[in-house]
């Protein structure tokens, strides 16, 4: 490894996305939630009533379910503090010349408009409340590909939007996703027509600027038989010493003989509450893959997860977690087998230090009828000093005699070996430590997107910097 | 029921059918004319039951065991009038005679009918040496000293849960042993516990106490006759073993209760520096069965492994907690439970390896497997991890899996029937567990208890 270059990055700043702008908005809810917010979203956005009764639904589910208590802690999350919508701008701009300046500025130094150019399909970008940025490539729309803001698929797609909306996650699943049933707003709205592949990935934006945000993105994604979709999310917010709160619901439909691959680049500031439902439906043959890299955030609770409905479906979930000083990282996976003949693999690397927390908890569960299943999940977690911790809470719940499941799991640090090896090799000590995570998180870093996987490792890098000692 | 109630006459008191109540405390106490001492544990230990609510599968520890099926009102929570001791063994009703094995080599043996102690023997060269080996009541009178300072004060404590607590409270008998520093006692002490009746709640006590560098091994054998088969009763126990530094000790209990019987045992073994302890459950029996079976590893140096097997057929349902804690240094621990389901049975293995902050240089494994013989068994396996160190090396693996068929045909080319093969492999997939238990005359019998069960 070039020396120099190695160690000028361990010289760069920390968080390089915490930078924050002016506000800017032209509509910004009362602090707090109320029926009242939940109705003035619904009229701004000038939904049909079905969707107001199913926000004030999903409110009354929300208030009716206590917060959970089994996962991390979430008693200093104040809602009363949260600003549960704020709309930056009016509409929705095709191109970056019709988003507003100062915003368009925040995505040029987040780099997404040069990403576009060089390695996306479609780029999607979320400024508080709102999609700013919405666009696919020519050739893809030609074909029949439908990405949009969640907002616009409702208006445009109607019958498909119903269609689907809501049938992968209910209100009811969870307290968190009944809130993002009643305040939703932003998130993307994906169709992929029977057969379509789009091989380069479609990308959604997720940015937080004010103090006190909370922000409800709400995704869509139905890919349809035999096609084919890599749809990549990145979040990143600047650094306030108040909370900020972040809630998504992520439905995605995997129809027959269908492939999706759902990566998240999760880089939220470290004050940043992020609870998030993500599921996929997999049906006959059809194939889920998420990537799900946790590094930022104060709290996060989020476990991605695939429901096998048809034979044959198979699902894969490969988490990275971070966590440092004062982050929390709950992540992990569900895999539910319900057909027979399905698989799955869960592969987890979390890595903590400096009193910093990474939990895997897990459900594999195989039902009645599901014959043949089988799954495998492998936990491996790496504690960089003695203040880091990890738990592991993996559930294994089998109905049926004839499934092959097993799970392991392995805690670990630096090995004095390892670094001896390494040193004795020539590379100094902070280098041989670098040199070691990338090594223990690269069987799923190679799975990444080349700058992707450049910005992990640079992350790392970062992360390893005064580590030694 | 109210506090007043503690001035019941309870010479007179009747038993009444699901009183758990502050009277049945009292009643207790009087039939046992036991000192204040013991009356204050008591009802410390109720005290603690009354104010800690009922678990229910809304508490994670027991998601997968619903108490509330447990129908109190059918249990009288204590034992009618003992049966009376015997001072031979042939005079042991033959019906318990029959099912224990006096021939398996032993330095000491007690039987115990219902919880009441009946029969008890123990080689001269152990009293010698100052090993006690006595029922709790006697214990409570003859060597107060221990029983002050040792029972349900570090081991199991009320605090440690609902039926701990319970238990504190309506202890009804069970074994206290002791083993003075330096002695090492060679041949296994043994227990056997025989449960003939229905409608009524027991709860024996385990209190092993292995003094510095001392050795010893104790094994406890659950039973019931096969007539018994209707009314409920609940077999409510408690297992402390204190292993003082360098101490060795192997404790096996092997439950084979009727199917009638809600089992729920507690085991903690408490361990000073350098103590080495093996604990093996072997679940067998009993309708619904709930262990907790956790180690305290309080100072460096001390290493437990932690063995279970288990076999549920028709619709047993059993739930083993496991729980390792590393509080100290340079400690170990290992744990290997395993399990095979036939018919409609049920298992839920639930474990977690904590390591505290400052307990560098733990070595914590943790390893569940399950084989499910039948479509309609079911189990669950939730191996946990908390980590609060970075210098370990912690590993945990569980597995679900049914037989393999390329074993089951190899078997049957060499001229098995499918069913013997299919046995075979049940007992070499014990057997990993069986060969680390260095009784061998235990080892033995279990593969036997383990064949009859296979049918």
């Amino acid at each position: 490894m070039p020396k120099d270059q190695n160690v000028a990055a361990l010289k760069l700043d920390d968080y390089k996305y915490g930078f924050k702008d002016p506000d800017s908005y032209v509509f910004k809810s009362e602090k707090g939630l109320s029926k009242r917010i939940v109705e003035q979203i619904s009229e701004m956005k000038e939904e049909p009533n079905w969707m107001l009764k199913f926000r004030l639904k999903g409110l009354e589910i929300y208030e009716s379910k206590p917060v959970p208590q089994w996962g991390a802690d979430l008693s200093q999350l104040d809602m009363d503090e949260i600003y549960f919508y704020v709309k930056p701008s009016e509409g929705e701009g095709r191109t970056w010349d019709e988003v507003p300046d100062d915003i368009k500025r925040t995505f040029d130094r987040l780099g997404i408009p040069e990403a576009e150019q060089k390695s996306l399909s479609g780029v999607g970008a979320q400024y508080e409340s709102e999609m700013v940025y919405h666009r696919i490539k020519d050739d893809l729309a030609e074909q029949g590909v439908i990405f949009d803001s969640i907002e616009t698929g409702l208006k445009n797609h109607p019958d498909l939007f119903k269609r689907y909306f809501a049938t992968v996650i209910p209100s009811h699943d969870n307290k968190y996703a009944a809130l993002n049933s009643a305040v939703w707003s932003g998130g993307s709205f994906i169709y992929v027509p029977p057969g379509v592949e789009v091989d380069i990935p479609l990308q959604a934006y997720f940015r937080v600027n004010s103090e006190n945000m909370g922000q409800f993105e709400r995704t869509l994604i139905i890919a349809d038989e035999g096609a084919k979709l890599h749809y990549i999310e990145g979040c990143t917010a600047p650094t306030y010493s108040t909370n900020s709160f972040h809630s998504g619901v992520i439905e995605i439909i995997v129809n027959r003989g269908a492939s999706v691959r759902y990566t998240t680049i999760q880089n939220w500031s470290n004050n940043m509450y992020n609870l998030v439902t993500q599921r996929a439906r997999v049906e006959e043959d059809a194939r889920m893959a998420w990537l799900d890299g946790n590094l930022g955030s104060k709290i996060t609770m989020k476990y991605p997860s695939c429901f096998l409905m048809g034979r044959g479906a198979s699902g894969e979930i490969m988490s990275i977690a971070y966590a440092g000083p004062g982050q929390h990282q709950d992540a992990g996976g569900k895999m539910i087998h319900a057909a027979p003949h399905t698989t799955s693999e869960i592969i987890s690397k979390s890595i903590s230090k400096g009193g910093g927390r990474s939990s895997y908890r897990g459900l594999v569960q195989v039902q009645k009828g599901a014959h043949n299943a089988s799954s495998n999940v492998e936990c491996d977690a790496l504690l960089l000093d003695e203040e880091a911790r990890t738990d592991t809470y993996p559930y294994i719940e089998i109905d049926e005699n004839d499934a092959s499941i097993g799970h392991e799991a392995t805690v670990t640090k630096i090995g004095d070996e390892q670094l001896f090896y390494l040193m004795q090799r020539g590379l100094a000590e902070d280098e041989a430590r670098t040199m070691v995570v990338r090594g223990f998180i690269e069987p799923i870093s190679k799975h990444l997107p080349l700058e992707y996987a450049v910005e992990l490792n640079r992350l790392v890098e970062l992360e390893m910097e005064g580590s030694v000692g | 029921m109210s506090e007043s109630a503690t001035t019941t006459d309870i010479g007179t008191a009747p038993t009444v059918r699901g009183e758990i109540g502050p009277e049945t405390v009292t009643a207790i106490v009087a039939a046992r004319n036991e000192p204040d001492w013991m009356v204050a544990r008591r009802r410390h230990a109720w005290q603690v039951y009354r104010e800690m609510p009922m678990p229910t599968t809304k508490d994670e520890a027991w998601r997968y065991t619903d108490l509330s099926k447990i129908d109190w009102q059918e249990l009288a929570m204590r034992e009618p009038s003992p049966p009376s001791r015997v001072s031979s063994r042939d005079q042991i009703p033959a019906e318990i005679q029959a099912a224990l094995h006096f021939d398996d080599p032993s330095s000491a043996w007690s039987v115990e009918h219902n919880s009441a102690s009946i029969y008890d023997e123990v080689e001269e060269e152990l009293t010698r040496q100052g090993v006690v080996f006595v029922d709790l009541a006697e214990a409570i009178v003859n060597h107060p000293e221990l029983v002050q300072k040792y029972f349900m004060t570090s081991a199991v404590t009320p605090e440690f849960g609902k039926l701990a607590a319970l238990h504190g409270a309506f202890v009804s008998g069970g074994r206290v042993i002791y083993v003075p520093g330096g002695v090492e006692v060679e041949l296994p002490i043994n227990t056997f516990r025989w449960l003939d009746i229905e409608r009524t709640a027991l709860f024996p006590h385990t209190l092993v106490i292995a003094g510095p560098q001392s050795k010893v091994t104790y094994v406890e054998e659950c039973a019931s006759p096969a007539r018994v088969q209707d009314g409920l009763a609940m077999n409510c126990g408690v297992t402390e073993i204190i292993a003082e530094e360098g101490a060795n000790v192997r404790y096996a209990i092997v439950q084979r209760w009727g199917r009638h019987v809600f089992h729920y045992q507690a085991v903690r073994v408490f361990a000073h520096k350098d103590a080495q302890i093996q604990t093996l459950l072997v679940t067998l029996g009993g309708g619904v069965a709930r262990s907790d079976v956790e180690t305290d590893l309080q100072a460096e140096g001390a290493h437990s492994e932690m063995l279970g097997i288990y076999l549920g057929d028709s619709n047993q349902h059993f739930d083993h907690y496991t729980y390792q804690l590393h509080q100290a240094p340079h400690a170990g621990s290992d744990l290997l439970y395993k399990g095979a389901l036939k018919d409609r049975s049920r298992a839920v293995f639930r474990g977690m390896i904590r390591v505290m902050p400052g307990a560098q240089g733990t070595d914590a494994y943790q390893t569940n497997r399950n084989l499910i013989l039948s479509e309609d068994a079911h189990a669950d396996s939730l191996p946990n991890l908390e980590i609060e160190a970075d210098d370990v090396r912690c590993s945990h693996g569980a597995t679900i899996g049914q037989q393999d068929e390329q074993q089951i045909f190899y078997l049957m080319s060499r001229g098995l029937s499918r069913d013997q093969a299919e046995k075979l492999i049940v007992y070499g997939f014990f057997e990993e567990v069986l060969a680390r238990v260095p009784v061998e005359w235990l080892h033995k019998r279990l593969t036997r208890v383990i064949e009859r069960k296979l049918g």
